[in-house]
């Protein structure tokens, strides 16, 4: 990813979204609860 | 990017120290007389040990459920900056987990692309720890090599992937399982300074669980890809069998205990 020159200024705000944005997929598990439908679909994201 | 306090411009901040104690531990965190006794080893006092850990947890960098654990890890600490970029070198992985899921690659090129991307960001890595040796930094550059590589968030990711592949799709579980939040690294500005959250829900543990609630295991699937890593890399794969034979054939000689 590439630093920008604002956020070697100082821009925290854009280096934040930017690395929020930049977080990979297979690094992030779905959101599940405990014996809902919604859960039960959620569970393929974990493989 | 963010603002640096005059602790985190030394080089050995107390704070700092206590902070890559506690990243040590696993879920459970660590307790505070586990955390004395490490900080010891360090020139820490006990005195000291309490004085700092309350300001860290006054800062909601680590929180105190019963045990100490980390909250929140400023990026301007080294031990985040090692831990974030081995979420985003996991970019290396996106079309395998894609394709996988869809099961529209064969598995020949699956194995020769996951051998290939896992060998790259190892020595990627290893180099990068070698890099930061070269410029008067051992002690991180060594930290690369032993933590920056091959950690749980990118096991979990490897597992995922290989996952698809064994079953041909995304599979879904039989049981749900119960995940701590959050489920993904986060950044977090608070005063300037960028914070990065780890991902409580990827533990020690996980893996097991999801292993748990799988459909059978096709085995004929496990021999195929077996057998695509073996065409690969048939002196490599030979190596590995001779070591699972000598550690089965020593257990099996072995007393059971």
């Amino acid at each position: 990813m590439k630093i920008t020159a604002d956020q070697k200024k100082g821009d925290p705000q854009k280096a934040a979204a930017q690395l929020n944005g930049s977080i990979a997929k297979v690094a992030t598990l779905p959101k599940t609860q405990l014996k809902t439908r919604e859960a039960k679909e959620d569970q393929k994201g974990l493989t | 990017m963010g603002r640096r306090t005059t602790f985190e411009n030394e080089y050995h901040p107390i704070e700092e120290k206590l902070v890559e104690i506690v990243a040590r531990s696993d879920c459970r965190g660590l307790r505070f007389g586990d955390i004395v006794d490490f900080a010891k080893k360090e020139g820490i006092s006990k005195p000291s040990v309490a004085r700092y850990l309350k300001i860290l947890t006054h800062k909601h960098i680590l929180k105190k459920d019963g045990t100490y654990k980390l909250a929140m890890e400023a990026i301007n600490w080294k031990h985040a900056q090692r831990s974030l970029f081995s979420v985003l070198a996991m970019h290396l992985f996106d079309d395998l987990f894609e394709k996988a899921g869809q099961g529209i690659i064969i598995d020949k090129d699956f194995v020769e692309l996951f051998t290939k991307r896992v060998g790259v960001l190892a020595l990627y890595t290893i180099l990068e720890g070698f890099n930061k040796t070269s410029e008067n930094n051992p002690e991180e550059g060594g930290k690369w090599i032993e933590e920056a590589f091959g950690t749980l968030i990118q096991k979990d990711g490897w597992r995922m992937c290989v996952s698809r592949q064994i079953y041909g799709e995304i599979v879904t579980l039989m049981g749900a399982i119960k995940l701590d939040t959050p489920l993904r690294p986060e950044i977090e500005l608070a005063d300037g300074t960028l914070y990065v959250r780890p991902p409580s829900a990827i533990k020690p543990g996980l893996a097991g669980k999801v292993l748990k609630e799988l459909p059978p295991i096709p085995k004929e699937r496990l021999k195929l890809l077996r057998t695509c890593l073996k065409n690969l890399y048939p002196m490599e794969t030979q190596v590995l069998d001779e070591a699972l034979d000598l550690i089965s054939n020593a257990a099996d000689q072995s007393k059971g205990r």
